[in-house]
């Protein structure tokens, strides 16, 4: 079966322009469009609705920065694990550990009703997103397409991986900074 | 997805939830995270010379379910032996939460940190019986 990069007919690489991949999708997308096939028999329209939703689900996969690196990285034989996957990347203690402090801290600033507290904390973790994002694209920005994987690149790859679990337990941190500036906008906190 | 009535139960009246004095030779510290979520759940244990384990306590930031299995697991082992403890299995969490199996990984990251808790208070016994 056909790669996500390969059904829009782009490189399988981590920088992806977003109007290339606008233009790819869109042009794919009318040529499996149900009105171009009416006449068409059973299969050929199946064929066509599957074909639409694979389409759909890589497009979506490579417009996303944070799902177009873990679907490459998966290219590149390493599987982060998706929401609902049971597969888990190992994580560093002491990295759990500093989780761990931050959400403590957090859920305390909270119940103090410590605004500028949770803003501090806030803008402490969304400057840790950044820079892992930044390793996430650094690391790419080195690795060669998904087949030609040295021994040299293990380590890169890791590295990125890294970066990624990383961002789920930031993504997680600042869900719940949203909820509160929710709240907090709307006079319920 | 819906929550079945014991999850929600433990969600909304979880159990145990605090911490215990880390330094404490008597208490094991179990972390463990799920990398496929973003979940962290903290497990202590107490442990009385005598090898029971006299409390439990938990802090989990996390889903539902991730609360659930913690919250229902530091009240199961309160009572037991180390040994009974580190026999609770992530089926037995999961089949009394109702998890569905999208949510299944919720309950082993809860064995996890029990293992990980005893295992922190048998290193620290170790360590305290060769000094």
């Amino acid at each position: 079966m056909a790669n996500y990069y390969e059904i829009l007919d782009l490189d399988p690489r981590y920088h992806v322009a977003a109007r290339e991949l606008e233009e790819r999708y869109h042009a794919k997308s009318k040529l499996h469009h149900p009105d171009r096939h009416v006449k068409a028999d059973g299969t050929t329209r199946v064929k066509n609705a599957l074909a639409t939703a694979e389409l759909n689900q890589a497009y979506r996969t490579l417009k996303d920065p944070v799902k177009r690196a873990e679907y490459l990285l998966k290219l590149h034989g390493v599987d982060v694990g998706g929401e609902n996957s049971r597969q888990s990347h190992p994580v560093d203690p002491g990295f759990l550990m500093e989780i761990m402090e931050l959400r403590e801290e957090l859920a305390e600033a909270r119940g103090a009703r410590n605004e500028a507290r949770v803003d501090a904390l806030a803008s402490d973790v969304r400057a840790r997103r950044d820079r892992a994002m930044d390793e996430v694209e650094e690391g790419f920005r080195g690795l060669g397409s998904p087949q030609q994987d040295g021994a040299g690149e293990a380590a890169r790859v890791q590295a990125i991986a890294g970066a990624l679990v990383a961002l789920r337990y930031y993504h997680r941190f600042l869900e719940e900074i949203e909820v509160h500036e929710e709240q907090r906008a709307t006079g319920a906190a | 997805m819906a929550y079945s009535e014991k999850v929600i139960d433990h969600y909304e009246n979880p159990r145990n939830v605090g911490s215990m004095d880390k330094s404490d030779p008597n208490v094991g510290t179990g972390l463990v995270g799920a990398p496929a979520c973003g979940d962290v759940m903290k497990l202590q244990l107490k442990v009385s010379d005598d090898g029971i384990i006299q409390d439990a306590k938990f802090k989990t930031f996390g889903c539902g379910s991730a609360i659930a299995s913690s919250s229902l697991v530091t009240e199961w082992v309160k009572g037991m032996t180390v040994d009974q403890a580190l026999e609770v299995k992530n089926t037995r969490i999961a089949e009394e939460l109702n998890l569905p199996p999208v949510k299944i990984h919720c309950s082993v990251l809860a064995e996890d940190a029990i293992k990980a808790a005893i295992a922190d208070y048998k290193a620290k016994r170790v360590k305290a019986a060769t000094q």
